[in-house]
């Protein structure tokens, strides 16, 4: 199994568009039990961030947690593991940062 | 026993009756079953209840548990709204004699939202049905106009606003995959027209921004769901830029297409039109043999032009990163890079200037176990890539390795940890 290190940027405040979220996306094709996500989060100086892993087709939120903000840029390591059970819900979960 | 929606006025406070009652008529479109109580809507049940733009003034300013009226619900972006406009013959007698005869219809077509107002003229009077298709979140609302003695408010002609969504016959949705080329020809917002549908409401979307021939200095483009405010925004100077990108995509309603929408000003010149050429993919399909998480991706080699020198700033695996660059002209950045997080270093003081951002290549990733073996390793050794030392033996470790610019560095790592960084090969150490 292989790993691809991407990133879920922080909910962005722009000028002309206004606030605009994150979402993205993955799938577990293939799992049948627990699996993990690993989270490294660098806090954003000027807003907290919301973290939420939802299931996309029970809308099931799985995870949410608030990283406040801070100035100090070191990098939050959290592990999250989820149970998936095929069948109950869909094999697409999404990221949110809000 | 509610109003209907075009008897209500702009002030009065909206009760879920006059909302459900609006949906039922095709005023509004609802996302879910509105109750038929008497009790007044908050900011927040609104959103719950129809499509809405929230961005509209009167509407974001309000808190969360405030009651709404009328005029604060506006259509989202993405719809547009048909009137019949109505020409009384008592507005022409006032007005005859005194001007070019003529009354003035000012709205923006649908897919048009800033810039000169554009408008139709009107000399005879009658009922003229399902007249004009309107966009729905422009600077303004459709308004009648005479010229008469610099300007008059017509009494007895109006405009009276149509069931539905006329924007259906406007825009134009094309297959997710493709290439398309968006003029931006009207200062301030462009709305275009052409929309890649995507087939679903979810997805990541794999996208790629070319632009040419841009003199004007304040650009932002936002790509996504822009009713629902998920997406993402890149801001642009002059000259030319790529910009390669993933997107997340959701929809809590049917919709599926992916809203483009390009703002452009000038500072003290005139506005120039220019060209956008937009790449979209369908979203990804699923990987079977891997648990990925397909957001933005990190590439390693994207080159900047410098036309003054500072600090620029980009984020990484690690966090935020500030580069002094002390001369002009070609810089490129050797970091595995979020190139959509790259912008001029603010808060600093000193901020480089920069045009023609051109994407390098995507960067892969090496797991080392501090026992020095790898649990996993994909790219080529001697290209930037991710590089995350696993802490799993039994003693803290200090890991050695060659960053991306070429320099040593060394980090402690405790015991039942990771540290995520980016390195040149496979060169690292662990003792």
């Amino acid at each position: 199994m292989s790993t691809t290190y991407t990133s879920i940027p922080v909910k962005q405040i722009s000028t002309n568009f206004g606030t605009v979220n994150k979402v993205i996306w993955f799938d577990v094709t293939g799992i049948t039990g627990t699996f993990a996500v690993n989270l490294f989060i660098t806090p954003n100086q000027s807003t907290d961030i919301n973290i939420v892993i939802f299931n996309k087709g029970s809308n099931e939120e799985m995870y949410r947690k608030t990283y406040n903000k801070s100035s100090d840029s070191s990098v939050i390591t959290d592990t999250v593991k989820l149970r998936h059970v095929p069948g109950q819900k869909s094999e697409t979960y999404g990221i949110k940062s809000l | 026993m509610s109003l209907s929606w075009t008897g209500i006025t702009e002030n009065k406070i909206l009760t879920d009756s006059d909302i459900n009652r609006a949906a039922e008529d095709g005023f509004l479109t609802s996302k879910i079953t509105i109750p038929t109580t008497d009790k007044g809507v908050t900011k927040e049940r609104a959103l719950q209840y129809i499509n809405i733009n929230p961005l509209h003034v009167s509407y974001s300013g309000k808190s969360t548990n405030q009651l709404i009226t009328k005029e604060d619900i506006k259509k989202p972006c993405d719809e547009c709204t048909s009137y019949n406009i109505v020409i009384n013959q008592s507005d022409l007698n006032n007005i005859s004699g005194e001007t070019d005869n003529k009354i003035y219809l000012y709205y923006y077509p649908c897919g048009t939202y800033s810039g000169d107002t554009p408008y139709l003229t009107f000399s005879y009077p009658g009922t003229f049905t399902d007249y004009i298709c309107a966009q729905s979140c422009a600077d303004t609302e459709p308004y009648l106009f005479s010229n008469y003695d610099g300007g008059m408010t017509l009494t007895d002609s109006s405009y009276v606003e149509l069931a539905g969504n006329c924007a259906s016959s406007t825009y134009r949705s094309i297959s997710c995959s493709g290439t398309t080329v968006y003029n931006v020809v009207s200062e301030g917002f462009n709305y275009p027209t052409t929309q890649f549908d995507l087939g679903q409401t979810y997805g990541n979307v794999d996208i790629t921004i070319s632009i040419s021939g841009n003199t004007n200095t304040n650009n932002e483009i936002f790509i996504g769901n822009r009713a629902e405010s998920y997406g993402t925004t890149y801001a642009f100077g002059t000259g030319a830029q790529s910009i390669s990108d993933t997107i997340g995509f959701i929809s809590n309603t049917t919709k599926t297409t992916l809203d483009v929408v390009i703002y452009s000003t000038t500072t003290g010149n005139t506005f120039t039109p220019f060209n956008v050429v937009f790449t979209a993919s369908c979203p990804a399909s699923d990987d079977p043999c891997s648990i990925v998480t397909t957001g933005s991706t990190y590439y390693s080699g994207t080159t900047i032009n410098v036309t003054s020198i500072g600090n620029i700033k980009y984020d990484t695996v690690t966090g935020r990163i500030y580069k002094n660059i002390t001369s002009t002209g070609t810089y490129t950045i050797n970091d595995c890079i979020l190139v959509s997080t790259l912008s001029p270093g603010y808060p600093l003081i000193s901020v480089a200037a920069y045009n023609n951002v051109v994407t390098g290549s995507s960067c892969n990733s090496v797991t080392v176990d501090t026992s020095g073996s790898e649990s996993s390793s994909t790219g080529t050794t001697g290209n930037c890539r991710t590089i995350t030392f696993n802490a799993n033996q039994e003693f803290d470790d200090t890991v050695y390795w060659i960053d991306c610019d070429g320099f040593f560095q060394s980090r402690f790592v405790e015991r039942g940890t990771t540290f995520t960084t980016t390195a040149l090969g496979n060169f690292y150490q662990i003792l």
